[in-house]
């Protein structure tokens, strides 16, 4: 029988106590309890094709899986000889979801849909960071019709430079793989 | 006299009358000495807004005052044939035609039109002025965007001398850098010529690679 009390006590003191806690603002600097959850992703509307060439001069030509880039063979990209396609990645972009990719020299590029605008033009940006998270190029904003390129270049890497080779796409049930129509 | 002559007079002045009119009030001046007198008065008030005009013109500095004066300059070339008037009182009938031709179509107000030349050019000048101002307002996308392969033909062209004038080109570019945060870093953009655009290139100055030289934009 005692027990028996000692237990609805315990029990009605815990009942009492609970939502007293429950308002008690977490102290500062200290983390919550229970991490949130993390927030769903929208469906890719767009996608970032990123292309990463390696330009040097190394008499070995211009890579054929690079495809047809007649800037290139233009000042400044024709004082390099060489350019070899170290990767290729797809990004597939939401509005206000940032993607990253790991760059070969271990710097990060960070893309981000801005806004979808008219006449199939998108508004992004784009940053490039240091893997101890500093900057490397703070903010890039680009207003780009679907399918031009841009391209960012310079970062040095093993005895040349990193040159990328950014388009947007979009992606869709109607679009091909290129975000092109199909006919 | 009349008014309707009155006003056939200042119509004969201002050069309103139809040949025939004009020259049947040729002889009418050539035998009325009133008549002449009444041309005569319109013809020296003709001359003194011409005066005042000029006068103004003088102590202009700007453009518009500038306008004001060759408006005065003009009126003014028409004085020499109506001072003829002033000695045609004892001519002939006969010999009358030949001093008071038909006159040109001339300006009776030219202060008046002196003074809406001055509007003009004000309103003018405040269009070319909020022009300026909204040119500069713009950012500075233009000299990073790129435009699609016929439009910077038609550019080109159009900076030809001897080419025809292209159409309006629509001001949406392919492509633009809108803004770029180089940090503490050097960096600049410009544009490389490609296959159907110009892609415009962001290009950094990265410190030397640990394998590698320093590479400096070119």
């Amino acid at each position: 029988m005692r027990s028996t009390c000692v237990a609805l006590a315990t029990t009605l003191a815990l009942a009492l106590l609970a939502p007293a806690a429950q308002a008690e603002p977490d102290p500062p600097g200290k983390p919550p309890a229970k991490a949130e959850a993390p927030k769903p992703v929208p469906p890719a509307t767009h996608r970032a094709v990123v292309l990463v060439l390696h330009a040097t001069n190394s008499g070995r030509g211009i890579d054929k899986r690079i495809g047809k880039m007649p800037e290139l063979e233009k000042p400044p990209f024709s004082s390099f000889d060489s350019y070899r396609l170290l990767m290729r990645r797809r990004l597939p972009l939401s509005k206000s979801a940032a993607r990253k990719l790991r760059l070969p020299n271990g710097r990060i590029l960070q893309t981000e849909l801005v806004d979808v605008l008219p006449r199939e033009f998108v508004r992004i940006t784009a940053s490039i960071n240091q893997p101890d998270g500093g900057d490397f190029l703070p903010l890039l904003e680009v207003k780009a019709k679907l399918g031009q390129s841009f391209i960012v270049a310079g970062q040095s890497h093993k005895n040349g430079i990193l040159v990328l080779v950014i388009r947007i796409e979009a992606v869709g049930p109607d679009k091909g793989r290129t975000g092109e129509k199909k006919k | 006299m009349s008014r309707t002559e009155h006003q056939a007079v200042m119509r004969y002045y201002d050069g309103e009358l139809s040949p025939a009119e004009a020259k049947a009030l040729d002889w009418r001046l050539a035998a009325d000495p009133e008549l002449r007198g009444v041309l005569a008065g319109l013809a020296q008030i003709g001359e003194v807004v011409v005066a005042v005009a000029e006068a103004r013109a003088a102590a202009a500095d700007d453009i518009a005052e500038t306008v004001m004066r060759k408006v005065g300059a003009e009126a003014s070339g028409v004085r020499p044939r109506l001072t003829l008037l002033a000695g045609g009182a004892t001519a002939s009938p006969a010999a009358a035609p030949a001093c008071f031709e038909p006159p040109v179509r001339r300006r009776v107000w030219p202060a008046a039109a002196g003074l809406a030349a001055v509007f003009v050019a004000a309103a003018a000048a405040c269009v070319a002025l909020y022009g300026w101002s909204e040119r500069e307002a713009e950012r500075p996308v233009l000299a990073l965007s790129a435009w699609p392969s016929d439009r910077v033909s038609l550019a080109r062209r159009a900076a030809a001398p001897d080419s025809p004038r292209p159409e309006r080109v629509q001001a949406v570019p392919a492509i633009a850098i809108e803004s770029v945060d180089f940090g503490a870093r050097n960096g600049t953009i410009f544009m490389v010529p490609g296959d159907a655009v110009d892609t415009p290139v962001v290009w950094l100055v990265d410190e030397p690679a640990e394998t590698g030289d320093r590479i400096d934009v070119p």
